[in-house]
C-alpha cells in the first residue's frame, strides 16, 4: 500500500469512500489505528450526508442508516432519506412508525436461521421480535428482541445543544433546555385508550 | 507509622487519592504534567520500561502453565498497580482485570491488613473471592509488595483462569449452576500465602484438596507468583535507574495523562445525551440442582434495563433501575471489583488506545444499582460462581451504545461489537488407567464472531470480547488436554449469524468424536442464554439481532469408529451428519439437542459432538444487502439459497455451479417482502393499543411476571412502564 499522509488519510473523500463501503480495507484498518481521531470528521461526515440526502433542512445527526435528525423551521424533528417525517425528535421516534410482532415460534424461526430446525427455538410468550418500518418507504428501521410487554426502546437521545455548543464549540442558534427533555411518555398520555 | 509514602497508612493514601481527585477533577490532583513536559523522551522511557515489565513477566512465566488456556489463549494478566491499586500499565492479556485488582488492593486495606497480616517486603498475597472483589472463582489474582526503603511504592501482580474451581455440582472453571456459595466451589478472601518470596506450602496443599486439577492449579499458582516477581525486580531496578522520587510522580502521571487521553477520545467519538438499552436472558436451572435445593429449581429470568447518561463533561452515568432481585443462581455479582471489571470489558476496548493498559478511564463511570438486585446483591448465602458474569451482560448494549455514537459522529471504522457468547467446554473423566481429569477449552471463547459494521459484515471467528489477546488456539494441543474427545473438524456452518444488510460474522462450528472415553466421561459448557429466548444482542439500523448461539448436539450409540475403522471417512459438520443419518451410512441410537449453557451430560465411546458458536447481529436492512455480497455468501456455502430469498430477497440459480443472482427477479421479490411487511405490519398506536390490552390484563407467563415485578418495585423504572401503558400508580403483579 502507497504511504498515506495523515491529512489525505482523514480526507472527505475517504470518509465517504467508508461509508459507502468502498474504501480499501488497509486504509480502513489505518483509519482504526488512529488513537484520536481528526478534530473535524464530523463537519466532513454531515457535509457528505447533505449532500447524499439532499435534505432542505440542515441535519444536526445521523441516527441510523435511514434516520436523521434535521432542524426544519423552529422544531427538530426525525426524518427518514425517504422523506418521511417522524416529528418532534424528543418522541421516541417508534411511535411514528409500523410495526410488526414476530410473537409465535415459527414467525420467529423466519428471521432466525442459525439454529438447526431441529433445536429448541425461542419460545412464544418469552420472547418477541418486534420490527420498526417506516410508514415512507417500509424500510426495516429497527428490530427489538424483547419480553412481551416491554415498553419500546427510546435507543438515542441526544444532547444535542450540549454536544454543539461544549463538544463542538458552535452552539445551535435555538438553544434552549426544553430540547433535551424525552417526550414520549408526554405524548404517550395524549392517547386515547377507550 | 505507615508503611506508605512519608509513613503515611495505605488507608490514609486512598483517602487522599480520592480527595485529590475530588477536590480537583484531575488523577492526584496533578493539573500539569511535569515529568512529561520537561523531558518527554524521558517519561516515554521510563513508561516503556514499566510496560515492557509486565509483558516480559508474562511472556516468561506463562511458559510455567500447565494449559494451553494461559500460553495460546493468553488468558492471564501482569500488572503493576499503585499502592492503592490503580493499574499503571499491563501486559497484553485479560485486560479487564485492571479494574478488580483496585478493589481487592482497597479490600485489604479496609480489613487493615496494614496491621494484621501485615504487608512487607518479599510477601505474597491472592485473592478470587467475587465478594472481595474477584470476577468469579476461576480468576485467581496474586500481589506481590515493592517496597523501597521500607516504603510500599507499588503492586506487581498476575491474574489468569484456572482449569477448574471445585464446584459441588461438577467439574468447571465456570460452573453455570451452582445454587448457593456453597456449591460454588474454591472462593478465598484476600490472604498472605508466602512470605520471603516463597509460597507457603499449605498453599499447594489446599489446591490439592479444593478442586479437581490442583497440580493444574498449583502450577498457574507459581506462573502468577514468578510473574509477579519479575515485575518486582525490574521495577526495583528502574527505580533505581531513575530515582524513587522520579518514580512516585511519574506513576502518577502516567494515570492523569491517560485519564486526560481518554477524555479526548470520548469527546471525538461520543454525544452527550441518554441511551437505552434492554438486556436479558434466563438461568436455565430447572432440572439441574437436584432434590436438595427445591428453592433453586426453577429458571431464572435476569433482566437489566440500561439507562447510559452521558453528560457534557464527559462523565458515564449508568443506571439499572428496575434490575432483577437476587436469587439462588450463579450470576450475583457481589462487589464492586466483579462490576468494575466487567464494565472494563466494556470500555477498554472502546476507549483505551494506549501503550499501558490502566484504569484513568475508570474514573470517569458512575452507577446506580437497586440494593438487593443480582448485581448488587445483600443475601452471602447466594452463588456468585459466575459474578461477573451478570455484570457481563452490559458489554453487549453498551459496545452497541459507544457503536451508535461513532456511527452518528462518523467514526464509521470504530465498530467492534459483539454478542458475548461462546463459553467454555469443560469436559471432565476418569482415564481408563484410573486418572481422573478435567479441563476447560476455550476454543469457542477464543474465535468469537463480531457484529456487522455500517459498511462491512462481522468478522468470522476472529476475536474475544473479553480478552484481546485471544485466539481459539490449535486443535492438536487442546485434543492433548481432552484425550477423550477427538476435534474431527472446525468448520464455518452455513446461515449461522443474525442477518442485515450487512451480515454478522460467521459463528463456528466443531465437531468431536469420542475415543476411549476410559471410566467415565462427560461435557459442561458454561455459557449464558439458552433455547427459550435466544438472548438479545442488539442488531443496529434494522439489522436482526443475533443472540447466545452456541448450540450443542450430541449423537449417542453410533457405529463413527467402526466407518473410520473400514476407511469410510467421518463427517465434518452437522448438515454432513444429518445426511450420513439419511443415508443409512451413519446410524445413531439417540440424538439430544441443547442449547447455550450445558450443565453436565455423559458421553461414551463413539459418540459424535457438534458445538457450535456465535450467531452475531447485523447492521442494517436485509433487503438492500448488495447483491454481489449475497453471491459471495453462496458461492462460499456461507448461506443458503432458501435463506437468501426468504430474508435477503435474492433470486439466485446454480449457472456451470455457481451462484448467480438475478437483479430483476430479486427486485421484485424485494417488492414483495416490503408488501408483505406493510401486511403484517400495524401503525404504532394500533398495536400499543392491543398490547396494552395484554399489561392491562396482566397475561404474562411466570418469568415475564418476575422481570416487571421488579421493574414496578423500582420506583423509577415502575414509573415509566406504567406510564408507557397508561397503567395506574397502584398497578402491580
Amino acid at each position: 500500500m502507497a504511504e498515506i499522509r495523515s491529512g489525505e488519510l482523514t480526507s472527505r473523500e475517504n470518509i465517504k469512500l467508508m461509508m459507502e463501503g468502498k474504501l480499501n480495507p488497509d486504509i480502513v484498518n489505518s483509519l482504526r489505528r488512529m488513537a484520536i481521531k481528526e478534530e473535524d470528521r464530523f463537519w466532513k461526515y454531515v457535509d457528505i450526508l447533505q449532500e447524499k440526502t439532499g435534505f432542505k433542512e440542515r441535519i444536526l445527526l445521523r441516527l441510523s442508516d435511514h434516520l436523521y435528525i434535521v432542524a426544519k423551521g423552529d422544531e427538530r424533528i426525525v426524518k427518514c432519506d425517504c422523506g418521511y417525517e417522524f416529528g418532534d425528535y424528543r418522541i421516541n421516534w417508534k411511535l411514528g412508525s409500523l410495526v410488526r410482532a414476530r410473537k409465535t415460534t415459527e414467525e420467529m424461526k423466519e428471521a432466525y436461521t442459525f439454529l438447526p430446525k431441529e433445536m429448541p427455538h425461542p419460545e412464544e410468550g418469552l420472547v418477541e421480535i418486534r420490527e420498526f418500518y417506516c410508514p415512507g418507504c417500509l424500510a426495516q428501521l429497527a428490530v427489538e428482541l424483547v419480553p412481551p410487554g416491554y415498553p419500546v426502546v427510546f435507543e438515542m437521545f441526544p444532547d444535542l445543544d450540549t454536544f454543539y455548543r461544549d463538544w463542538m464549540g458552535q452552539p445551535l442558534p435555538d438553544e434552549n433546555p426544553e430540547w433535551f427533555q424525552d417526550k414520549t411518555l408526554e405524548e404517550i398520555s395524549h392517547w386515547d385508550i377507550e | 507509622m505507615g508503611i506508605g509514602e512519608g509513613g503515611k497508612t495505605i488507608a490514609e493514601m486512598l483517602e487522599e487519592r480520592d480527595r485529590l481527585i475530588a477536590e480537583t477533577g484531575y488523577f492526584y490532583g496533578l493539573k500539569e504534567l511535569e515529568l512529561h513536559d520537561e523531558d518527554p523522551a524521558k517519561m516515554t522511557r521510563f513508561n516503556w520500561r514499566l510496560t515492557n515489565a509486565c509483558i516480559t513477566a508474562k511472556e516468561s512465566a506463562k511458559l510455567l502453565s500447565a494449559t494451553p488456556t494461559v500460553r495460546t489463549f493468553g488468558e492471564c494478566l501482569f500488572m503493576l498497580l499503585l499502592p492503592q491499586g490503580d493499574c499503571i500499565t499491563a501486559s497484553h492479556g485479560l485486560a479487564g482485570h485492571v479494574a478488580s485488582a483496585r478493589d481487592q488492593i482497597a479490600y485489604m486495606v479496609r480489613l487493615g491488613y496494614e496491621d494484621n497480616p501485615k504487608i512487607r517486603e518479599g510477601d505474597i498475597f491472592a485473592c478470587n473471592s467475587p465478594r472481595y472483589g474477584g470476577g468469579h472463582s476461576a480468576d485467581n489474582y496474586t500481589y506481590v509488595p515493592i517496597f523501597h526503603e521500607g516504603e510500599l511504592v507499588a503492586w506487581a501482580a498476575g491474574i489468569n483462569h484456572i482449569a477448574e474451581v471445585g464446584s459441588a455440582l461438577y467439574s468447571a472453571s465456570v460452573p453455570i449452576v451452582s445454587p448457593t456459595t456453597y456449591t460454588d466451589g474454591w472462593a478465598y478472601p484476600p490472604m498472605k500465602i508466602g512470605d520471603g518470596f516463597q509460597i507457603a506450602k499449605w498453599w499447594n496443599l489446599l489446591w490439592k484438596e479444593k478442586t479437581r486439577m490442583g497440580n493444574f492449579n498449583i502450577l498457574d499458582s507459581n506462573m502468577r507468583v514468578a510473574g509477579s516477581i519479575m515485575i518486582h525486580e525490574t521495577v526495583k531496578n528502574v527505580i533505581e535507574e531513575f530515582g524513587i522520587d522520579y518514580f512516585r510522580k511519574g506513576i502518577r502521571e502516567i494515570l492523569e495523562r491517560e485519564r486526560r487521553r481518554v477524555e479526548t477520545i470520548v469527546r471525538r467519538q461520543m454525544i452527550p445525551g441518554i441511551y437505552k438499552h434492554a438486556y436479558w436472558r434466563l438461568s436455565e436451572n430447572k432440572g439441574q440442582v437436584g432434590p436438595s435445593f427445591p428453592f433453586a429449581d426453577k429458571d431464572f429470568p435476569i433482566h437489566t434495563p440500561i439507562e447510559l447518561h452521558l453528560t457534557g463533561d464527559g462523565r458515564f452515568s449508568i443506571d439499572l433501575s428496575g434490575t432483577s432481585r437476587e436469587d439462588y443462581h450463579s450470576w450475583n455479582a457481589p462487589s464492586d471489583g466483579t462490576r468494575r471489571l466487567a464494565l472494563a470489558w466494556w470500555w477498554l476496548p472502546q476507549f483505551v488506545h494506549s501503550i499501558c493498559i490502566n484504569t484513568a478511564f475508570d474514573y470517569l463511570i458512575d452507577y446506580t444499582i437497586p440494593e438487593g438486585s443480582h448485581l448488587n446483591p445483600t443475601n452471602e448465602q447466594l452463588s456468585t460462581s459466575i459474578g461477573l458474569g451478570g455484570m457481563a451482560t452490559l458489554m453487549t448494549p453498551l459496545w452497541n451504545i459507544c457503536k451508535r455514537c461513532f456511527f452518528s459522529r462518523g467514526v464509521l471504522e470504530e465498530d467492534w461489537s459483539a454478542t458475548g457468547c461462546g463459553g467454555l467446554l469443560e469436559p471432565e473423566g476418569v482415564l481408563e488407567v484410573g486418572v481422573p481429569w478435567s479441563f476447560g477449552m476455550f476454543g469457542a471463547a477464543g474465535s468469537w464472531s463480531t457484529d456487522a459494521g455500517s459498511f462491512r459484515d462481522g468478522l468470522s471467528a476472529a476475536t474475544c470480547g473479553f480478552n484481546p489477546q485471544s485466539d481459539m488456539g490449535e486443535v492438536e494441543e487442546w485434543d492433548l488436554y481432552e484425550p477423550p474427545l477427538v476435534c474431527l473438524a472446525r468448520k464455518l456452518p452455513p446461515n449461522l449469524f443474525a442477518h442485515g444488510k450487512f451480515r454478522g460474522g460467521l459463528g463456528i462450528s466443531w465437531v468431536f468424536l469420542v475415543v476411549n472415553a476410559g471410566q467415565r466421561l462427560s461435557i459442561s459448557f458454561g455459557s449464558g442464554g439458552g433455547p427459550r429466548i435466544i438472548g438479545p444482542a442488539v442488531g443496529m439500523s434494522g439489522g436482526y439481532p443475533g443472540g447466545y448461539t452456541d448450540w450443542h448436539v450430541i449423537f449417542s450409540n453410533t457405529n463413527a469408529l467402526e466407518l473410520i475403522e473400514k476407511g469410510m471417512g467421518y463427517p465434518t459438520t452437522l448438515p454432513e451428519i444429518m445426511q450420513w443419518i439419511n443415508e443409512g451410512k451413519l446410524k445413531v441410537g439417540k440424538i439430544q439437542y441443547v442449547s447455550g449453557g450445558m450443565p453436565s451430560i455423559p458421553l461414551k465411546d463413539g459418540d459424535l459432538y457438534v458445538l457450535s458458536s456465535h450467531g452475531e447481529a447485523g447492521w442494517g436492512d436485509p433487503v438492500e444487502r448488495d447483491l454481489s455480497l449475497i453471491e459471495k455468501d453462496l458461492n462460499e456455502g456461507w448461506m443458503t439459497p432458501g435463506v437468501g430469498k426468504d430474508i435477503y430477497g435474492a433470486v439466485a440459480q446454480s449457472v456451470d455451479g455457481k451462484w448467480q443472482v438475478d437483479k430483476n427477479s430479486t427486485n421484485k421479490e424485494r417488492e414483495k417482502i416490503k408488501q408483505t411487511r406493510r401486511e403484517k405490519a400495524k401503525p404504532f398506536k394500533e398495536w400499543w393499543l392491543e398490547e396494552r390490552e395484554l399489561v392491562v390484563n396482566k397475561e404474562f407467563k411466570e418469568e415475564v411476571s418476575y422481570i416487571y415485578q421488579d421493574v414496578l418495585g423500582n420506583a423509577k423504572a415502575g414509573a415509566q412502564f406504567r406510564g408507557f401503558w397508561r397503567v395506574g400508580e397502584d398497578y402491580q403483579l
